[in-house]
């Protein structure tokens, strides 16, 4: 079912917000978790579920602090039959939902996946900054983003996102190639996504083409700027002496892996003591080398987080903006997920059905690898 | 002998896979077992091989495990160069007099470390397990992986048997093992039962001479070329042609050499030749792109799992050319060797330049067995394999004496190991109450428990005679282990691993408390589980014990550098020591079994099955769906070969339901397995006057033999009109339980379609049985009505093996055989009730049409319904096609990969009676290595899940090949989830433990955390 709906007042934040209104008011969705205005003025997200409070939601808030699918982690880990949650999020963050669901860390069955268009994003902190005193901000990223303009100022991992639409959803709000001060894309892709559009006044159409080449333009474009920085990204870091000093500010806080949404480990072994060393040994390790970085382990820590996320990693670059000395993981990330997913046909968050690379073997895959 | 008169020992004689896994089979199962094999070692024909299809496994490395198992099998006893005589006595009570070749080596002296291979003068002789290619002396091992590895000496050759000069070996022997004084010996063994695995050999090529084997250099056989292509063969792997050691650019197969020829009394198809050819041809590919190999053929018989698969990527993915042409003749260009084959093809006569030529060899029956069957008093057929049963394909004319393998008749490897386990099942049967009377019984003394002492560690460093001492500074690096923390003990050998040195090390470990053992010597893969068994003999826990390889590690790649060679050595010691010093004692779970076999499926597989379980002395639940037993063999008359398949399986019938071990249940359906090997629980769900009733049967292990259903076509009119029928009514109607809309008697012209709903898209693989279904009824309508014309329209005549004879029968009663391509399908029309149908005849290069009275379907099996839900209940894998998947295509034809299941019949693909019979045996065979145990040990190094670090995200199930891992709620309370292991399902595989990025799992004795303190015990 798919169609497009009136937006109310020009305002494509509030015409979704009245979406969020109707489906709580309806019984249709029993809270939503949604982006929102923290009190400082910077981006959030919060479990919604009394439609008075909903001025406070900012559904098309163009700024990330966090991959929500985090959050979806700890609190739908297991379904619940009185529940019924809708998740109104980027298409990035319904991947890595979709790669928790797969890794059995989510459970979808209290879910509804109410995906939103996007066309990038800022980072959250200094995003109050960005913003200034403007009300309509929201709604004016949207407008200008309808058609595409390249900004430099959003997400390293945003420059280089291929997809604007997200991959796997119940629900989606399109504006990208759209009036979006006038009307706004909506698809539901599978039955609980039926359910929630019933009532609501669609126009019935196909998806227009207008938006099907402002879709794809941007995809292209994306793939463009990604290709030119892991260019850049080799040169600064391809060889093992680049590799190491790619990685020496790094001051092992493990930040990265604790905002990874699909790194999903209860305990990592790197925060175990599975590395910890006496003092004796440390010392006999400096001997022989004369001298030793400390802290020890940070490049094979994020070899192994390389390793481990390759197949799973959505590319959100939500790791680049915790690291403190800012080591430009997200290119880096795009890169190794990209060539490692291309070798398994696989594309994180692409479908439910796929199964995950590691979780199969197929006779014909890496027959390269041995023989010559 | 025990009270009944019988003898719990059998003598299997043949030495090839065959015979090893029948020799398995029993050892496992409580018999002594006498392993007899002419040759110096065993391994037989598939020692040879390259590699093997359809998987493309390496023939030696899935053999060797086996050989390996079966050398060091407590109830094995090996006897190599060694001939049967001949036998008296009754089944149950036979004495076998054997003649015993010297060897010239004492085997119980020998290390197998080969310095005397290279002192002997005499190097010029043809290597005849090389098909000649290479050299070999006097004094040598049949084959690199050889068991036993001991070498033998050809006195033929020998200067100190010919001339009574040299005496080189026995200089160079450190173990004093080379004999000259050893004598042909006569023994007499007393066995219960005979199984003869004898193999067979590749036909001579004398039967082609125009093929010019013999006379052109470049023109080899099918098994030199398997030489040629292996790594381990005379040139080392690399494609070359003999006459001038070049690589070959074009090489041509010429197929059916002393196969379906009748001008030489080779009538039979050999069953395998066109799979080996089109294998021999991707691996050519494999190993030099620019090769072009192509395949002459006539019918390409590619009839098992997964074999048309095989065929179409040769073809499609590695540019194989499959040339249907029978070659008359090769000629050598004398200049350049090169070689010219002429065949008629497409435009009459044509010839075609080659650089090598293989001729794809049949198979025979060794002409030595003619004495031997002799010896041992049963019958051949007129080919000279060993005459047997449709029924029981197993059992010789003689009661007592069966047969395993190619003997029987030409078949594949998966064919042989199948008849071999149902030999085994056979030898059983007789000896149901001699069980474990003869089995070796180990005695093993109490463990010490070394928990919480200081760790004393013993190192034992080897030389290997010259084989590491040659090399390496064996006592320097002994005296360096011996400087290593915590190392109390350290001590060099001239041989770690003869029978004096093991009872040293026994002594060393109770003088010096040693606790710990490490082993400085050759590969862990031969050689860890001897020393696992001294130290346990010893009292200490096998996982106590740490192995390093300072032979291949060290001496071997690195024989021109003694001191790095040195040094290397001491590196790996010190990683060994630092291995040893947090090994624990791993206990062994023993786990009991119920000694009752369920065998799912009442057909003729499964009422086989059930018979050789109950003859092998367990209980059997017999369960089938259907009301009455009997399944697919209920619809088929006779069998091809002529057999009344009605009277014997009434006969099979009476003998189940009265058979006081087996239970049937009839009308019931299997609602859910729980459990596992040894421990299954099954409950069962039917109707009993209108109530509905549920029952609970325990039992150890489960054969699935679920069979297949008959497709009904959806093609060529069927259903239009009633003229058109399937093969299965056709059959029905000539056994007078169908009435025919055209009397047989009547009919002018019958038109049959085979490959009908196979070998397609949808459904691509070939039904294996319509060919001769089609042969049989088309023989039988003649029979009936000599003057009906018939035309069987074909792709590819697959009348594999004996049943090639009855193809031949159907052509010279005027049976007409028309080829279509799958381009060009027949086609058909339904005019006024009746079918017309059209097919392009390549020889007459024109369309022919035809309207017959009958047009009958050959439209293949499809698999069983309800197979998905219980392969998910026994959880165990189907393969792409439907049908059940057994745990590897070669070598464990009947086994699934979880443990405790087996197959046979129809549920594993089509295949005969005879076949399915000889499957339904070996699942018998194979599930009494289980029942007749007491307890089952499960592995120690398994895998271990720490709960806390677990995440659940069930990656490790769908890794697991024995899906011994499953996630579970391990706190009700709490929901807690996490991994658990099933410890009589792991095999310590690892593959859990390798994807687990929490490192939640690990396997017990290689710990993560001990193998990072080796590495940098490296380091440091």
């Amino acid at each position: 079912m798919k169609g497009t709906l009136k937006v109310e007042a020009k305002s494509p934040e509030a015409t979704i917000r009245g979406l969020f209104a109707r489906w709580l008011k309806e019984g249709k969705l029993s809270a939503i978790l949604s982006p929102a205005y923290s009190a400082a003025g910077t981006a959030t997200l919060a479990l919604f579920s009394n439609p008075q409070k909903l001025d406070e939601a900012a559904p098309l808030l163009p700024a990330m602090g966090v991959n929500a699918a985090s959050i979806v982690a700890e609190f739908a880990r297991d379904a619940s039959p009185n529940a019924k949650v809708g998740l109104f999020l980027r298409p990035c963050e319904l991947r890595a939902v979709v790669e928790l669901i797969k890794l059995k860390q989510v459970a979808p069955d209290s879910l509804v996946l109410i995906g939103a268009d996007c066309a990038g994003t800022y980072k959250a902190a200094g995003f109050r900054n960005v913003r200034g005193k403007d009300a309509d901000f929201d709604n004016k990223h949207v407008r200008e983003q309808s058609g595409y303009a390249e900004n430099v100022n959003f997400r390293v991992a945003c420059q280089m996102c291929e997809y604007p639409k997200p991959l796997v959803f119940d629900l989606n709000v399109g504006f990208i190639g759209m009036d979006a001060d006038t009307e706004l894309w909506v698809e539901a892709a599978t039955d609980k996504g039926k359910g929630l559009v019933e009532g609501l006044e669609l126009s019935a159409q196909d998806e227009p083409d207008k938006r099907k080449k402002a879709l794809e333009g941007l995809s292209a474009a994306r793939k463009a700027t990604t290709a030119k920085r892991i260019e850049e990204l080799d040169k600064a870091m391809m060889g093992p002496e680049k590799l190491v000093e790619y990685f020496s500010d790094c001051l092992n806080c493990h930040n990265c892996m604790k905002v990874c949404p699909v790194c999903y480990c209860r305990e990592c072994f790197f925060d175990s003591d599975t590395f910890q060393r006496d003092i004796g040994e440390h010392v006999r390790v400096s001997l022989r080398k004369g001298a030793t970085r400390m802290p020890s382990e940070t490049l094979l820590f994020h070899l192994t987080r390389m390793n481990h996320m390759m197949a799973s990693c959505v590319q959100c670059g939500i790791c680049e903006d915790s690291c403190p000395v800012t080591i430009g993981l997200a290119t880096l990330f795009k890169k190794v997920s990209q060539n490692a997913q291309k070798e398994f046909e696989y594309v994180s968050g692409r479908s439910l059905d796929e199964p995950l690379p590691l979780a199969t073997f197929r006779e014909s895959e890496f027959t390269k690898v041995g023989e010559e | 002998m025990s009270d009944s008169g019988k003898v719990g020992a059998v003598l299997v004689v043949g030495g090839g896979i065959g015979g090893v896994q029948t020799a398995l089979d029993l050892g496992d199962s409580g018999y002594k077992v006498y392993l007899v094999e002419r040759a110096s070692a065993i391994g037989g024909v598939m020692a040879m091989l390259d590699k093997t299809f359809p998987t493309n496994d390496c023939s030696m490395c899935i053999l060797s495990p086996k050989l390996v198992a079966a050398g060091r099998h407590e109830n094995i006893e090996l006897m190599t160069q060694t001939e049967v005589l001949g036998v008296s006595g009754e089944p149950g009570n036979l004495k076998v007099r054997l003649k015993r070749y010297a060897r010239s080596v004492d085997l119980a002296k020998c290390t197998g470390c080969g310095d005397c291979l290279t002192k002997c003068p005499v190097r010029d002789l043809p290597n005849e397990f090389e098909g000649g290619l290479s050299k070999r002396r006097a004094i040598y091992r049949m084959y690199a992986q050889a068991v036993p590895n001991a070498p033998t000496i050809d006195r033929t050759q020998c200067l100190k048997f010919t001339r009574d000069k040299c005496g080189a070996c026995q200089k160079s022997c450190k173990a004093g093992a080379i004999d000259y004084t050893q004598q042909d010996e006569e023994i007499e063994v007393e066995v219960g039962s005979i199984v003869v695995a004898a193999g067979s050999k590749i036909a001579p090529t004398g039967l082609r001479p125009e093929y010019g084997h013999g006379r052109y250099p470049n023109v080899v056989t099918s098994l030199e070329y398997e030489r040629i292509l292996s790594a381990s063969g005379p040139y080392s792997g690399h494609v070359k042609r003999p006459s001038d050691g070049k690589e070959p650019k074009r090489i041509a197969w010429l197929q059916c050499v002393g196969s379906r020829d009748d001008s030489v009394e080779r009538g039979y198809c050999s069953a395998m030749c066109c799979m080996y050819a089109v294998k021999e041809a991707v691996i050519t590919k494999e190993h030099a792109k620019h090769v072009e190999p192509a395949v002459f053929y006539m019918d390409m018989r590619s009839y098992g799992k997964d074999f048309d698969k095989y065929v179409e990527r040769a073809e499609q993915q590695y540019g194989v050319r499959l040339v249907r042409a029978r070659v008359a003749e090769v000629r050598e260009d004398p200049e350049t060797k090169n070689l010219v084959l002429r065949f008629a093809g497409d435009g009459g006569q044509r010839s075609q330049e080659f650089d090598m030529v293989v001729l794809s060899c049949g198979f025979v029956p060794p002409p030595e067995l003619i004495e031997l069957s002799k010896r041992l008093d049963f019958e051949l057929d007129k080919y000279g394999f060993a005459a047997t049963d449709q029924w029981g394909p197993i059992a010789t004319t003689r009661d007592g004496v069966s047969v395993a393998g190619s003997f029987a008749q030409p078949m594949a490897i998966p064919e042989a190991v199948t008849g071999a386990s149902g030999a085994a099942a056979a030898a059983e049967e007789v000896l149901a109450a001699e069980r474990g009377k003869l089995a070796a019984v180990k005695e093993v003394p109490a463990e010490t428990d070394v928990r919480g002492e200081a760790p004393r560690i013993g190192v034992f460093v080897c030389h290997c005679g010259i084989n590491i001492g040659g090399v390496v500074r064996v006592p320097e690096v002994t005296e360096y282990a011996r400087s290593l923390p915590h190392v109390v003990f350290a001590e060099e050998n001239l041989y770690s691993c003869s029978g004096d040195t093991q009872e040293k090390i026994k002594d060393r470990i109770r003088e010096h408390r040693l606790n710990r053992v490490v082993v400085a010597s050759c590969s862990p893969r031969t050689h860890e589980p001897l020393f696992q068994a001294t130290v346990t003999e010893a009292g200490l826990n096998p996982h106590l014990f740490a192995m390093t390889n300072i032979r291949d590690q060290c001496s071997w790649v690195h024989m021109k550098e003694p001191d790095k060679a040195t040094e290397k050595s001491k590196d790996l010691v010190k990683m060994a020591v630092a291995r040893a010093l947090r090994l624990k004692p791993l206990p062994k779970v023993k786990l009991p079994v119920t000694k009752a076999g369920l065998v799912v499926g009442g057909g003729v597989a499964g009422m086989t099955s059930a018979l050789a379980l109950a003859g092998e002395g367990f209980d059997v639940f017999l369960v089938e769906q259907e009301k009455t037993l009997g399944g697919n063999a209920r619809t088929i008359a006779t069998t091809v070969e002529g057999d009344d398949v009605k009277a014997r399986l009434e006969e099979l019938v009476g003998k189940v339901t009265s058979h006081p071990r087996i239970k049937v249940y009839s009308g019931a359906r299997i609602k859910a397995i729980d459990g596992f090997v040894g421990n299954f629980q099954t409950t069962l769900q039917r109707e009993e006057r209108g109530e509905r009733r549920e029952e609970s049967l325990k039992h150890g292990a489960v054969v699935v033999a679920t069979g297949a259903q008959y497709r009904t076509p959806t093609e060529y009119g069927y259903g239009q009109s009633d003229r058109v029928l399937s093969q299965k009514e056709l059959e029905e109607i000539l056994s007078g339980s169908r009435q025919s809309p055209v009397a047989i008697r009547q009919s002018q012209s019958i038109v049959m379609i085979q490959c009908v709903g196979s070998r397609d898209e949808e459904r691509p693989y070939c039904s294996r049985i319509c060919c001769a279904e089609a042969v049989k009824n088309g023989l039988k309508v003649k029979e009936v009505n000599p003057d009906a014309d018939i035309y069987v329209l074909y792709r590819d005549i697959r009348t594999y093996g004996l049943r090639e004879e009855y193809y031949r029968q159907a052509r010279q009663k005027g049976v007409v055989f028309i080829r279509y391509s799958p381009e060009q399908k027949p086609e058909v029309r339904i005019e006024d009730g009746k079918p017309l149908v059209s097919v392009f005849d390549p020889i007459l290069g024109q369309p022919v049409e035809l309207s017959p009275d009958l047009l009958v379907l050959s439209s293949g099996l499809v698999p069983q319904a309800g197979s998905d839900e219980l392969a998910k209940m026994l959880k165990v894998p189907l393969n792409a096609d439907g049908f059940f998947l057994e745990a590897h295509m070669k070598l464990r034809p009947v086994d699934f990969a979880t443990e405790g299941v087996f197959m046979a019949g129809l549920c594993h693909f089509p295949k005969f009676i005879d076949e399915a019979a000889a499957q339904a045996k070996a699942a018998a065979g194979r599930a009494a290595t289980i029942l007749s145990r007491d307890t089952l040990e499960a592995e120690a190094t398994v895998a271990s899940v720490n709960p806390d670090r677990c995440s659940a995200c069930h990656m490790c199930e769908g890794l697991c090949a024995y899906r011994a891992i499953e996630v579970k709620t391990i706190n009700e309370r709490t929901g807690k989830q996490a991994a658990v292991v099933n410890e009589a399902l792991c095999k310590g595989c690892g593959a859990c433990a390798a994807n687990c990025r929490s490192l939640a799992i690990d396997i017990r004795g290689f710990q993560a955390e001990n193998i990072s303190r080796e590495i940098a015990a490296l380091l440091d």
